[in-house]
């Protein structure tokens, strides 16, 4: 096995270094302190699962990266956290005081594909709050979203709350069939008006139903949006999903929280999974969302224990890419290497662990270079001294003006 | 207020895209149709306009760097892009069309012998031949598609036409239409989120004159 060196890499997946990788932890690290200050304890799943568990998930399988267990089972990358903490709040939690407030920090993998981004491997942050059907539930998930991203420094965030409900209910009592309403959906979510109107217009339905759904793409804006949609859909599903989504609205107001919240019926896409409230977070930095969740009240029965729930997922890769535009930090520069000749090797190692037990980060020589190759070694790193130990002398080589 | 970024596309669409900004009264005096420059900024400081290969509208459009753009439906058709297309701006129309030499274009569809079409949209020619059931080697090329033909490179090609006057000309005449298309106006997810007053004002200005 000679011959060339394989380096290739496969689509969707990133290396990330120096200030990036800065960046990513940095952001991380915050989310995770926002997420604990509001009572959110970690869970930590397998990086894949059971096919059928994910499938269950109601997330499209061709997103998944499947592979075969050695027994034959099918096993699957997870796409998403939600379905594997679904599994476990229906297995290993059923048992723990609700409601639970959960979190996690994880790599999910999808099949690269223009309509859900380019990357196949993404790194998520998310909360899941178990257990609590009140509006109450969503308006805090909705608020430590806003909260954790202002405390990264941004400061634009903008949060759109839909309800999946009201859709659901302009279309429930209509003989419309499941592939025309993939259309109207698909339509919708074009924003395409005229197309929409004419495919509406060669169907069987009452003229102000055809309005209704055309209407829908008006849906968003400040509160009065929910009075507007209220006046278009005279359902029992729908005016539930509107007094639902008006009551979260209540609560945020009260959280002063509404300046950052912008109510958005048009929004008709998501996750199988979602029941209820659905998220989508944004900053003017960014040409796409930063975080997406929802209300998935029938997810954990999936598993066998039926329990409501909400959450929402931050995209740790966008949202580093922003808080590097706002607050660019320098990566930390080492404080010292030691050079040493051979003889004072134990003294070397004595006097950097002395260092950096005081908080400095240090490097020891590995290598039998030149002063002079040090000093270079050390200029372009952007290492503040060089110490050398050889013979009698500790001689300090400061190296302050390095760049 | 941040300045509204417009992707324009280079070509045929170009001079008709400018003509509607300057009827909604967005007027770029710096703008040269021969300068080489690809940013101009509009007069009244709202609009920033970039300049792209038709293809590529999308791509800057869909990824943020312009808020809202214009190009044909047809490249819309052809690639799947994450956008929203909330105006046809009722320009530009031309039809996607399936054309054969002259002497090969009675022969009709199923019994020819297609072996390669030529075409700059192959993910609409296949898609077209799929729901025909008929398998076709589809060749991308990048422009002067009725070259193709007439070098023997394919038998068959699908391109956009506008007057018909082209494939005329290289001997070549329709033989089915696959689709038709005129100018859109896109807008980014997130700006039409962000700023959506912005953009409905702009749609609707652009919906009146269109």
């Amino acid at each position: 096995m000679s011959g060339r060196a394989v380096n290739t890499m496969p689509a969707g997946v990133t290396d990330v270094l120096l200030n990036d990788a800065q960046l990513k932890t940095h952001t991380e690290s915050s989310l995770r302190g926002s997420f604990e200050a509001c009572g959110y304890v970690e869970a930590i799943t397998p990086t894949f699962e059971c096919y059928e568990v994910l499938l269950a998930g109601g997330i499209d399988p061709e997103w998944m990266y499947k592979f075969s267990a050695p027994s034959g089972g099918i096993l699957a990358l997870r796409p998403d956290l939600t379905t594997p903490i679904a599994r476990v709040v229906a297995t290993r939690l059923r048992e723990a005081p609700k409601p639970l407030r959960l979190y996690y920090i994880e790599n999910v993998f999808r099949r690269p594909d223009p309509k859900r981004g380019k990357q196949a491997e993404l790194s998520q942050a998310g909360i899941e709050l178990v257990g609590s059907s009140d509006p109450a539930a969503d308006a805090e998930v909705v608020a430590v979203a806003i909260e954790a991203l202002q405390r990264l420094g941004i400061d634009d965030v903008q949060l759109n709350l839909g309800q999946i409900g009201f859709f659901q209910g302009v279309i429930e009592d209509t003989t419309l069939s499941e592939p025309e309403i993939t259309v109207i959906k698909e339509r919708l979510d074009r924003r395409d008006r005229e197309d929409l109107a004419r495919f509406l217009e060669e169907r069987e339905l009452p003229s102000d139903k055809k309005n209704s759904i055309l209407e829908i793409l008006t849906l968003c804006g400040g509160e009065a949006v929910i009075e507007r949609a209220s006046t278009l859909a005279d359902n029992n599903t729908s005016a539930a999903a509107l007094e639902n989504l008006a009551e979260i609205y209540r609560i945020l107001d009260e959280f002063h929280l509404t300046d950052r919240v912008v109510v958005d019926l048009a929004e008709v896409r998501g996750f199988g999974y979602y029941t209820g409230l659905m998220v989508e977070g944004f900053s003017r930095s960014l040409g796409s969302s930063i975080l997406k969740g929802g209300r998935y009240d029938d997810l954990i029965a999936k598993f066998g224990y039926p329990c409501p729930a909400v959450g929402c997922a931050f995209d740790i890769d966008r949202i580093a890419t922003i808080v590097q535009k706002e607050k660019l930090a320098a990566l930390p520069k080492l404080d010292a290497l030691v050079r040493f000749s051979d003889e004072r090797r134990s003294e070397a190692y004595e006097l950097a662990t002395a260092l950096r037990v005081e908080g400095n980060r240090v490097e020891l020589e590995v290598t039998n270079r030149s002063e002079e190759d040090a000093v270079a070694y050390a200029r372009e790193k952007g290492i503040a001294e060089l110490i050398v130990l050889e013979e009698d002398e500790k001689r300090i080589v400061p190296l302050e003006n390095a760049k | 207020m941040d300045r509204l970024t417009v992707a324009l596309p280079k070509g045929r669409l170009l001079s008709p895209s400018l003509d509607r900004f300057e009827r909604i009264g967005v007027t770029i005096t710096d703008y040269e149709q021969e300068s080489r420059r690809l940013v101009f900024d509009a007069d009244d400081g709202r609009y920033r306009f970039v300049i792209a290969k038709p293809f590529d509208v999308p791509t800057y459009v869909e990824y943020g760097i312009a808020d809202v753009g214009v190009v044909g439906s047809d490249v819309l058709m052809e690639e799947d892009h994450d956008v929203h297309e909330p105006l046809d701006l009722r320009f530009g129309d031309c039809r996607l069309v399936l054309a054969a030499p002259r002497n090969r274009a009675g022969e009709g569809l199923p019994l020819h012998s297609v072996h390669r079409v030529a075409t700059k949209y192959p993910t609409l020619t296949k898609r077209y031949f799929a729901s025909r059931g008929i398998q076709v080697e589809t060749i991308k090329l990048y422009g002067s598609v009725e070259l193709a033909p007439i070098t023997g490179l394919s038998e068959m090609i699908v391109d956009l036409v506008q007057t018909g006057k082209t494939l005329e000309e290289n001997g070549l005449v329709p033989i089915a239409e696959i689709a038709t298309a005129s100018a859109r106006l896109i807008v980014n997810r997130a700006s039409h989120k962000i700023r959506l007053t912005e953009i409905i004002a702009l749609t609707d200005a652009l919906s009146e004159v269109s």
